[in-house]
Formats: C-alpha cells, structure tokens, sequence
C-alpha cells in the first residue's frame, strides 16, 4: 500500500514542472468505493453538539472548530495512514533526519495553492508558527511547539524547504510538525502592523466568508448563528489532491454541519435524513437506527462497536494527605489500590451504565490503541475474594458493628469518593463501586461535587489535599506515544494521585524513566517496546485504578458512499475522509 | 339569610369550596398522592435503591399479573412469572420473557426483614403493602408494576419515593417564599414613607440628640447607652470604609485606564466618595425601606429565572449530603418565588393601613409588630393561600426543569424530575420501547393539575363576587 | 407625564447597577472561571493557563472587574466573549433577534387565542365548553415544556416514517439553502419553523390568560352600566364589544410591558430541545462555560428591558384607561 504511494510519488515527481502541480494520491484503501465508482457533486450533511466558537484558527480552542473543519482536523505536512497509523508525507513530498535526528528537513510539495489562488510556500509555515507562538494571541496550539520547557524551531530553508529543530529527540516529532498551515499574506501584514490583536480581531464568526482562505477541501461559505456552517468546494485543492483513479478530490460541491445542542434532536435529524452521519453514543439511540433501518424507513449503514472510544474512566486516590496519615498510608499502599480495583464491577459498569456497549480498561493507555497495550502487563479484574485478602494483608480482617471493615486499632476503611456533578454515567459508575465494597466491608462516601471545584481539588499541589479518591476521566493522549507528559512526570501537573513535586515511590521514578525514554526515541517499534515495559511497571504500581469506558459508534446514510472499509473504522480513524466522501444516491 | 350569619368565614369558604367539582376532585387526588408519599415504603414493594447484578434487569417491562390459573382457566389470586432476560442482537435491546415454570403469587401484607423502611424517618417497619417476598426475591423473581431503571431498580418504588421530594419541594419553596413574601412585602407596605436612619453622623445635632436619649432613667439605662456608643462607632466604620473601599477602588481602576479616561472616573468616583464621608460625618442617610425592597424585588425580576436558579444552584457547594441539595433547590426556587408575593402583599397593606380599624388601633396604642401581625397580615389570608395554591404547581415544575438541566436532586435521593430526566435521557426510546418510564411525567401532570384545581377552587371560594 | 418618565428612568439606575453587580457576584463566587476545565487538557501547561487568565483580566479583584465592566458600558461595550473571543453584544445580538422571532410569534398567539377563548368562556360559564376549554388549558401548564416539544418532535419522526413528510419541520429555525431564498420566503420559512415551538411555548401561558380574561369579563359583565346598556336595548354585540370587553381588556394590557424582557431571555428549554439557536441555548453554554461577560450582559439587557417594559405598561394603560394620569 505505501508502496503505491511513493510509487505515484515518484512518477509524479519525475513528471514535474514548475507548473504542474505534484499531486497527492489518496489510496484506494482508505475508502469503500471502487476506483471511478464516485460520483461528483453534491453535499455532505454533518451535525456537532456544540456551537462554533470562531473562524480563527488562531483563537480556536474549542474540540470541533471551523479551521480543523477545513484543514481535515488540522493536519499539515504529514499526515498518518490510518491503515498502518504511520506518518506519509501529505503537504510535504518528502523528509530527512538528521544523524542525531534533533533535525527534520521537509520539502514541501510543488504547485499547492491557497483557496485565494495564491501559491502556498515555506512563508505560510513560518508566519503560521510566528503567530501561534506569540503568547499575547493566546493559541490553544502554542504549548504543542514545547518540549518541556524548550522551545521547537520552524526555519525557512528556501520557498519549498523548511527544518524543524527539535531541542532533542522526540516520540512527536512529526505530530509538532503535522501542524496546518495558514495563508502568510493574510495574517502576515496584519501581523506585523497591528500584533497579536490585530490578528484577534480577524476571522471572528461574523466576518465575510469571502475573506477566508484555507488550503483545505472546502472553505467556509456561509454561517448561520448558532444554526449551520456550509463549507463549498476549494477549486485548488484538486489540483494536487486526486483520488486512486487521477480524479480532482472532493467529489462533493458543499459540506454543511447543522449546530445540534440536544442528543434527540440530533437522532430525529438523522432517522429523518436532514443529516447524512451521526455517532450514536447510546444503545437507546443505536435501537431507533436499527429499528428505522429494519422497518426499510431509512436506508443507513450501522456499525455497533467499531472500536473502544479514545478516552478513560478511572479512580485516583490522593497520596498527599499529612492530616490524616492512616488514609494516607492506605492511599500509597499498591495491595490497596489493587484491592480497590478487584472491587470494581467493570462487567456490571459495562451493562448497566453503556448498555453493553463497553469496555473494560486495566491500564492508561486506551483500548483502541491496540498496537500499544501489553497484554502482559498485570490487571485486577473484579474478584471480592482477592480484594478481602489483600485487605486482610493490610491488617483489615475484622469487621465492626455496622458491618465494616475496621483494623486492629479499631479503625474503619472509609473514604470519601467525588466526582463531577451532573456527569450520570461518572454517577452511575460510583454507585456501582460504592454498593460492591459495601459488601466485603469497606464505606465509601460518595459526593457529587461541582466540576470546577473538583479540577481544583485534583490539581491541588502540596503536602496536604483536600480530597479522597475521585472518579474522573482524560482524553487525548496520541499514537505517538500514549502515555501523558503532565501525567506520568511526578512533576506534571496531572500527576494526580501524587504533586508533592517528587516521585515517593521507587516505581513511580521507574515510570518518569521509561516515559522520557520513549519520549527520546524516535523509532517507532523500540518505542513501543519501551511503552510495554512502562505498562508493566504501571500495572505493578497500579497509581490510577482504571474502570471502563463506551464504545465508538457510527452511522451514515447510504445516500452517501466513499466511507472507510470495516477495518479502520475506529474511534482514533472516524468513518470516513471528507475528501473521498461523494454522493452515491 | 338568618342561617347564614351564624356561619364564619372559614364555614362560607368551606361551603363554597365543595360546590366547585374538580377542586374537590383535585383535592381528593392530592390526598391520595400525598398519602402514598407519606407512607411510601408501605406502598411500594421495593427499597427505591434495590438492585441485583447478576442478573441485571436493565429496563425490564412492567411484570404481567396473572389472575387465571393456566391449568384450570379459573380465576385464582394473582400471580407472576419468573423472569427471562436475553439480549436480543438485532436491535440490542433487552428482550424479557416469562419463565412459565416459575410461578409466585403476589402476597398482600407482605413482610420484608431485609429491607426494613422508615416513615419519617422515626418507625422502622417491614410491612409492606404487596410484594412477593423475600424469598421470590433471591430466586430473581420481579413484580415490576412500572418496569425498572437501567439498574434494575422498581420504577414504581422509585415513584413513590420521588413523590415526597416532588410533592414537599413545592410545598416547602411556597411556605419559604410565603414567609420572605409576607414579611418584606408587609414590612415595605407598612413603613413605606417612613424614613429609616442608617448612619450616625459624628457632626449631626440628630446624633448627639439620639445618644442624649439613650441617657434617659429606665430599665437597661447602661445597656442602652453603650449600644448606642458602639452603634456610633459602627457607623463610622461603616461609612468611612465604605469612602475609603471606593477610593482604593479608584486607585486600582486607573491602574487599568488611559489618562483621559482617569480624569472621568476621578470625576465620577470622588464625589461619589465625598458623599459617602458626608454622610458618615455630616448629615444623616435615611431611606424608604418600601424603596429598598421594591428595588430588590425589581432586580430579581430582572434577572433571567433560568439563571438564577443554574447559577445559584453552582454558587451553594456541592460538596454536601444529597439531603442538602434538596433544601438548596427549596432555598433557590423560594428565593426567586417571593417577590410577585410581596409586591401584592405590599399594594394591599398599603391600602390596609389607610382602613379605620387598623388607625382605630393604632390610636389605641397597640404596638406595630402586633399590628402588622394581628391585624394586617390576616386580611391577606384570603390572596396568601390563593397564592400558594396555584405557586405550587409552579414550583414542582420548576423541580422538574432543574433535574432536565441536572442541578436538582442528587442520587440516592430522586424525584419525579429525576426520573422524567432519565426518561428523556432515553430519547425516543422512551416513547417507542418502554412508555412507562413516561409515568413520572404523568404523575408531575397529575399533581400540577391537581394543584391548579384546588387553587381555582380555592380563588372562587374567597372570593365574594364569584359565589354561587 | 414628562417628570413621571424622568422620575421612573433615575430609579433605574439602581436597579440596574444593583442587578448586575449582583450578577457579577454570583457569577464570581462559583467556584473556578472560565479557564479552569482547560486545566484537564493533558496538553496545555499551567504557564499558559495563568497567561490566559492574566490576559482575560481573571486575575483582578471581584470589584476591579466590575468597575472596568461598568466603565466600559459607558463607552456601549459590554465586554468581550471568552468563548467567543468577540465583543459580547456580537455574539448576543442574532440570538435576540432569533428569540424575538419565536416569542413574537407566541405572543400572538397567545392573545390571539387567549382573548376570544377567555370571552367565550365568560359568556358561557360551567358549560361543558368552559370545561374542556379549562381543562386544555391546565393540560398546557401541567406538561413541562420541554417534554411536550420532545414528543411533538418524536411524533414527527413518525408521521415522516408513516407519509414520507412532515407537515412542520423537525427542529431548527431555517431550511437548508435559506440564504439563497427571497426575503418573503425567507420569512415565510422561519415562521413555518417557528409555528411549533410558539405553540408548545403559548400552552404553558394560556391557562393563566384565559382564567384571567375569563374572569375579567364575568367581572365586568356584573356591572351595573352593562345592564344599564342591555336596558337600554343595546344589542349584545355593541355591549359586549363596545363597552364590556374595552373595560375588561385594561389590565391585560398592563401585562403587555411586562412581556419585554422575556422576548430576549427566550422561550426557555424549549429553544434546546426544538433546537432553535436563540438565547436559552446561549446562556446555558455561557453558564456552563462561566463566559462571564456574555452572562453579565445578558443580565444588563434583560433588566433594562424589563424596567422600560414596566414603563412601557404604564404609558400604555394610560392610553387605554382615562382614568389613569401620571404626575
């Protein structure tokens, strides 16, 4: 497969001129449809939960915003094959390392034009990273360019060759370098007339769609307050992009996403065909689909379970409890913690909260992320018998008159348990764990308690925090290297379960260990060897007890065609490819 | 007409009130829904909160009750079918069948030692009125008569439950808000044009005349006179601060300004200062007490009722017992129903003071709390209980709008917005596959409705020119 | 007249002021701000985050931030959008308009319905008709709104499965290539758009103006002058409207004035669930997000609205009631 793309790289490279362009060839495999089979024309229908916040890529914070609508979710250079998950160069035609692999060297490809005409050159790269990198502009993508506390530099080699300088090896290398680039003569004299906010000025929800330029399929046409954004086809960007059968890519005219804030209203537009795809994210909602599509009401392709979502559900108890030093001795202790994680029903999690359309999680990196879990790495699953032994082993063997488990001094297992209010599924969850350790003794005090405070409570830093144990969730977390920077560090921010500042278990300094060694190491497969070994010594720590978390869904009208075959529908690859969707009916 | 006269109000309003029907009806349905709040653990054959996993009865139909025996085809006392659970595969929806070798009879009176219940929370008891005991029970056998929750959970039970935080919160946000109404409004209505003194000036005649006073012979002479030192001193703090906090806040401000911009907010905010000190030190501040609270009244008005009750609801912790959310939600659903209450109660006791018997006993001497209180108030009686009948329902509605947005009742504790949210988290589903998970919504529609009968009932039977 | 106006305008300095500070207050003592849930992103670091708050100005004193507010009002700025990233009154102003649209639309409704059926149940009191009539209305107050527009929308679902169309639309405010529609169709479509949610919001209001209406009239078909004018021979038609129903209408119309700051504050849930992009959905975002100068503002536009409304009802019951002069 990677072999028919430099293969039509390298005929298109032998054929190129200045002016013709060298084009990307979208494979064959990512998509369902046969070579020639689409058809050109017409419009893609999507709905998002959440209105659009800006058309600025620069100011966009939010998950799903306008820009990565019209950069294929901010992708740049490079982009990843979802068949092997690997990088292929995409605006770039090719790259080099250096020996020391601190420098990648990238040519970027020839004949690529803005939605304005204008060529796109190395300048577009640079003024890009120039502005997200000026802290008065606020970008949600400048801490992206941080290794650490160093800094990533872009540089401009010549008008088709840029160098990425890394301040040492990184697992992410590429992913830093993937980022999308936005037209120079745009925000460039702007820029540099006006600063940071002449830039926050531009491109707010209420400019001229005119005004926009991407490089993307489809640029921003129209947008309705709170209702609709339609996006019309970019005429340039099929001058380099074509599909297996040398045809211009998108097939479709105009991609439109209707603004649904609730859940059912987003079902009735997809059961009645106002939207042509949806995520089903309950097995309520799955139920209408089938039924609709069973009754012949609607004509639509399901597929239940495609994958595990790419997000955790998981307990973490706080290790830094000076006030109370017999919680905190039974918090630090792993034959706790993994007692802890015996009790938790995550079959019953699996059925009651997702309707059995679940996953149960051991570990931090995601199920989805198959090529990186080891299945080796030790898991306690639910088993009350295991967890009143471990319990035992700590000195818990008696119970008092209520039925709890109490030490010989007398003293009750018991700790207060939080987690958001208002999220049902985190509620239902604790629920769950508290009636299971009910059971072999232990007292749980569940709360929920407002979001904020409780990010307030986990973030805490010091000696002494205010909380127990709390139920909560991540996402993010890349294929690159799937353990969290701010999370596996005893220093990260997200270190939860410990911010004292210093690793206070040997294993947890064995874990920063492995973690920047896998961050340092470039090749991919020594890297994931190194992410095994983490995992290893993770399960043997056991710093966060994982519990389980839904599965991805997917769902589209069959009037539209050119979706991903079965195998990499997945929550990390999604159904499809914008650009190889077209209208089949 | 002779028989008439020897009838007191209460008996005419009374009598008035029997001849309105769906008052009456209205009322008897509130009797009985307020019946199976009160005793809901003897009503409802389950604890609200049981559930088993192995299996789990995620939302099992309604049971069917047999009253036929199969066998004989006669009619026998009624009974259930133990209970088959698959998943089925096409729609991945639980399909549950009878298993028609079971067969466990539905027990009256039924006893329940495992699951012992409390009615307010002082008798313990294990009587319940029908179940299939415990027995039935452990062998997985469920006499659903509302189908369950995605735990497995009775809906019935659960119901019941969920009445007495659905049926009290209304009563207890009325009763608050009646209180914050009737003593604001009464008290606006009352001293309106009565000026109230708020501050001590150091260099008033009034001041020194008000602590020359507190010299006066009489009982409590040395308490009186250092109250009334430390009340001069606390006023100069008061108003002094006040100056001083705005001045300091000026300070901050034109941190944040251009030049020409300070020169306006040194124009607004110094004057603004010197008054503030004036009146500490110079000249008395008085004010209307009925303008005070007109004004508060006004500004909760202002304010969107939606955004009072989400805001309000995430500035009160969370981090507190479920119970306490529950006299949260009555605290934020009164705190914004008081004020259409005393802006009425005010307009009347406006006009009720002006009355002859109520200046009659003013002359007479009778102190103004008593008068407020025995002779204002109750000529309000009539509109208050109007009010909070028809308030209710309104309140028990505004529960159910804050549980669809999720900062009403917490788990373990539900209510019927609970539920109807639960079944609105179902989607269509709820409509399509399990209907009765739509019973709460029908239970808030009863007692809403009910509510609204007796209050129309109610408003007839006060009021004179609508008798019949 | 003119001094009544300038009087009722200085009063509403205070309650302004007092309504917004108080908003502010609220909104500043939840706890966290609008930076905290970034706190949770595994890629963004601390540093940036107290940047950011530095640059939003979260770092100052309550009472700073209020002030510059205030100060800023003066200049016609309400503060700029967190989430947005756009000045505030950009963001609110077609979400205004949108809500306008759909309250609008059911106030018409409401009183062009309300009125005639609270007069016929005047005129034909304890008949079965004033009965069913009572009952339809207590049917629209006792369902929460937003769960009748879940079942009209499920309902839909089905009439389009059983017919293949729908006779109203499934949610939202415009048909797909609105823009590219003339303006009397343009109309046209979000009036069709609307019609189901203006009724879903209307039920919940009718009870109170048909029991009202219904009793005004009774009230006022009591009096002595109306029997003097049956008395004289007048026919009921002239009666009715000439003199009964001009009198019993006045202090419906006080309520008109009251009706203004609702139109911006929305149509409440119902806008999520009809997914109608007017300003319930808004605030409820700005809330969750704790996008505080959008809450503020809406909080500033709303409480001017109501005060004006009150005028607003005083000047108009002036106009209809001859009785009625202001000093």
């Amino acid at each position: 497969m990677k072999k028919a793309i430099i293969g039509t790289l390298a005929l298109t490279l032998a054929l190129a001129s200045a002016a013709l362009a060298q084009a990307f060839t979208w494979p064959a495999s990512w998509t369902t449809a046969k070579p020639g089979e689409a058809k050109r024309g017409g419009t893609f229908v999507e709905a998002t939960i959440s209105d659009f916040r800006t058309m600025n890529p620069f100011l966009s914070a939010e998950a799903d915003s306008i820009p990565d609508r019209m950069t294929l979710n901010g992708i740049g250079l490079v982009t990843r094959d979802p068949t092997t998950g690997k990088w292929i160069p995409y605006m770039a035609t090719s790259w080099k390392v250096s020996k020391d692999q601190t420098e990648i060297t990238f040519k970027i490809r020839r004949g690529m034009k803005w939605s304005d005409g204008k060529p796109i050159t190395a300048d577009d790269w640079i003024m890009t990273y120039r502005i997200h990198m000026d802290p008065k502009v606020g970008s949600n993508l400048r801490d992206s360019f941080f290794i650490g506390d160093k800094v990533v530099k872009v540089e401009k080699i010549d008008d088709y060759t840029l160098r990425f300088v890394y301040p040492k090896p990184d697992a992410e290398a590429f992913a830093i370098a993937s980022y999308s680039p936005w037209p120079a003569h745009v925000f460039g004299p702007v820029y540099e007339k006006q600063g940071a906010d002449g830039i926050k000025k531009m491109w707010g929800l209420n400019e001229d769609p005119g005004k926009i330029v991407t490089w993307g399929p489809f640029v921003v046409a129209s947008y309705r307050p709170g209702e609709r954004v339609v996006f019309k086809r970019n005429p340039y960007f099929g001058e380099w992009n074509k599909d297996a059968a040398g045809n211009p890519l998108p097939y479709l005219d105009a991609y439109q996403v209707n603004i649904v804030k609730d859940t059912n209203a987003e079902l009735a537009a997809f059961l009645t065909g106002e939207i042509d795809q949806m995520n089903p994210t309950t097995v309520e909602q799955i139920a209408q689909i089938k039924k609709a599509i069973n009754a012949g009401k609607l004509d639509a392709t399901l597929k239940v379970n495609a994958s595990p979502i790419a997000s955790s559900q998981f307990v973490v108890f706080n290790w830094n409890k000076k006030s109370d030093p017999f919680k905190e001795r039974l918090f630090r202790s792993a034959k706790f913690r993994k007692a802890m994680s015996h009790l938790i029903n995550r079959k019953a999690v699996v059925e009651v909260v997702y309707g059995g359309l679940g996953t149960p999680m051991y570990g931090s990196v995601y199920p989805v992320l198959t090529q990186w879990i080891n299945k080796d790495a030790p898991k306690y699953p639910y088993d009350p018998e295991a967890a009143k032994k471990l319990l035992a082993e700590l000195g818990f063997t008696k119970k008092d008159a209520e039925g709890y488990l109490v030490d010989e001094q007398g003293r009750r297992l018991e700790f207060n348990l939080a987690t958001n209010a208002g999220n049902k599924q985190r509620e239902e969850i604790a629920k769950l764990f508290v009636d299971e350790a009910k059971k072999v003794g232990v007292k749980i005090n569940f709360r929920p308690i407002d979001f904020n405070t409780l990010v307030g409570q986990l973030l805490s830093k010091g000696p002494d925090r205010p909380f127990d144990a709390i139920i909560i969730g991540l996402r993010g977390g890349g294929l690159d290297w799937p353990f969290g920077s701010n999370v596996v560090p005893c220093r990260g921010n997200l270190h939860m379960w410990n911010r004292s500042g210093t690793c206070l278990d040997p294993r947890e300094t064995l874990m920063q260990y492995y973690y920047y060694k896998g961050r340092t190491t470039l090749d991919f497969d020594q890297r994931v060897k190194i992410g095994y070994k983490l995992q290893e010594v993770e399960g043997e720590l056991l710093p966060i007890v994982y519990i389980a978390g839904p599965n991805y869904h997917t769902a589209w009208n069959n009037r539209i065609g050119g979706w991903h075959p079965d195998k990499i529908i997945s929550s990390i690859w999604r159904s499809g490819e914008l650009p190889l969707l077209y209208r089949a009916k | 007409m002779g028989e008439y006269r020897t009838k007191s109000h209460w008996q005419l309003v009374w009598q008035q009130f029997k001849r309105h029907r769906l008052a009456l009806l209205g009322g008897g349905i509130l009797l009985l829904l307020y019946t199976l709040a009160a005793f809901a653990g003897f009503f409802s054959p389950y604890d609200p909160n049981f559930y088993t996993l192995s299996p789990v009865y995620r939302y099992a139909p309604p049971t069917p009750i047999h009253f036929r025996d199969p066998a004989t085809g006669r009619l026998t006392r009624p009974f259930v079918y133990g209970l088959k659970k698959t998943l089925d595969l096409n729609t991945f929806v639980e399909k549950y069948t009878e298993d028609r070798t079971r067969r466990y009879p539905i027990r009256f009176f039924v006893r329940t030692p495992d699951h012992p219940y409390t009615i307010f929370k002082v008798f313990r008891s294990d009587l319940r009125l029908f179940g299939l005991g415990e027995k039935a029970t452990a062998e997985g056998a469920r006499l659903y008569l509302l189908g369950s929750d995605n735990f497995g959970r009775d809906l019935w039970s659960r119901m019941v439950y969920g009445a007495q935080v659905s049926l009290t919160i209304g009563i207890l946000a009325v009763l608050v808000a009646l209180i914050l109404g009737l003593l604001l409004g009464g008290l606006s209505g009352f001293y309106q044009g009565t000026r109230i003194r708020l501050s001590l000036p150091l260099f008033a005649r009034a001041t020194w005349r008000y602590l020359k006073a507190g010299e006066a012979r009489g009982p409590g002479r040395v308490l009186r006179v250092f109250g009334r030192g430390i009340l001069l001193v606390l006023s100069l703090v008061f108003w002094l601060g006040l100056a001083a906090g705005l001045l300091y806040g000026l300070v901050v401000l034109t941190g944040y300004s251009g030049a020409g911009e300070r020169v306006i907010e040194a124009l607004l905010m110094v004057p603004a200062a010197l008054w503030l000190l004036s009146r500490g030190l110079l000249v008395p501040f008085t004010f209307d007490p009925d303008d005070l609270v007109m004004r508060l009244v006004e500004i909760l008005a202002a304010i969107p009722g939606l955004f009072l009750l989400v805001t309000l609801r995430s500035v009160f912790p969370s981090d507190i017992d479920p119970l306490m959310t529950f006299y949260i939600v009555v605290a934020i659903l009164s705190l914004i129903g008081w004020g259409g209450l005393a802006r009425t109660v005010r307009g009347m006791v406006l006009s009720l003071r002006e009355m002859d018997y109520v200046t009659a006993a003013k002359a007479l001497g009778v102190p103004e709390f008593l008068l407020i209180l025995r002779h204002i108030l109750p000529a309000t009686a009539s509109y208050t209980i109007v009010y909070a009948s028809l308030a209710i329902p309104g309140f028990i509605l505004a529960e159910s709008g804050l549980s669809f947005i999720g900062f009403g009742i917490t788990e373990p504790y539900t209510s019927w917005g609970l539920l109807l949210k639960a079944a609105q988290d179902g989607g269509f589903a709820s409509f399509a596959d399990r209907p009765w998970v739509l019973a709460p919504g029908f239970a808030i529609f009863l007692a809403v409705l009910t509510w609204n009968f007796v209050g129309d009932g109610l408003r007839d039977a006060f009021d004179p020119r609508r008798r019949r | 007249m003119g001094a009544y106006l300038v009087r009722r305008l200085i009063h509403l300095i205070p309650t302004f002021l007092g309504a917004t500070f108080l908003a502010f207050l609220i909104l500043q003592l939840a706890p966290g701000d609008f930076l905290t849930r970034w706190a949770l992103d595994p890629k963004i670091r601390p540093e940036t985050i107290a940047l950011m708050r530095h640059n939003f100005g979260l770092d100052r004193p309550v009472l700073v931030q209020y002030l510059i507010w205030l100060k800023n009002l003066l200049h016609g700025d309400l503060g700029h959008s967190f989430m947005y990233q756009q000045p505030v009154l950009e963001v609110i102003w077609p979400r205004i308009l949108n809500s306008l649209i759909l309250v609008g639309l059911s106030i018409v409704f409401l009183y062009l319905i309300g009125i005639p059926v609270g007069v016929y149940q005047a005129l034909r009191p304890y008949t079965p008709g004033d009965y069913a009539i009572s009952f339809l209305a207590y049917f629209g107050i006792a369902i929460p709104n937003f769960f009748f527009m879940l079942i009209l929308i499920y309902l839909l679902v089905q009439f389009k499965f059983a017919h293949g169309w729908t006779p109203f639309p499934i949610g939202g405010m415009t048909s797909q290539g609105f823009d590219h529609l003339p303006p009397w169709r343009q109309l046209l479509d979000v009036l069709w758009h609307a019609v189901l949610p203006a009724f879903v919001v209307v039920t919940a209001d009718m009870s109170s103006l048909t029991r009202v209406m219904r009793g005004l009239v009774m009230e006022v078909l009591g009096q002595d002058y109306i029997r003097t004018a049956r008395a004289k021979g007048l026919p009921q038609r002239v009666v009715l409207y000439k003199h009964a129903l001009r009198n019993a209408i006045i202090p419906v119309i006080a309520t008109i004035g009251g009706l203004l700051p609702t139109l911006i504050s929305g149509a409440g849930l119902v806008e999520v669930v009809a997914n109608w992009p007017g300003m319930t959905p808004l605030l409820l975002d700005a809330i969750n997000q704790q996008d505080l100068y959008v809450n503020t503002g809406i909080i500033a536009l709303s409480t001017f609205l109501l005060i004006v409304g009150n005028i607003l009802g005083d000047l108009l019951l002036a106009v209809v009631d001859p009785r009625i002069r202001y000093g």
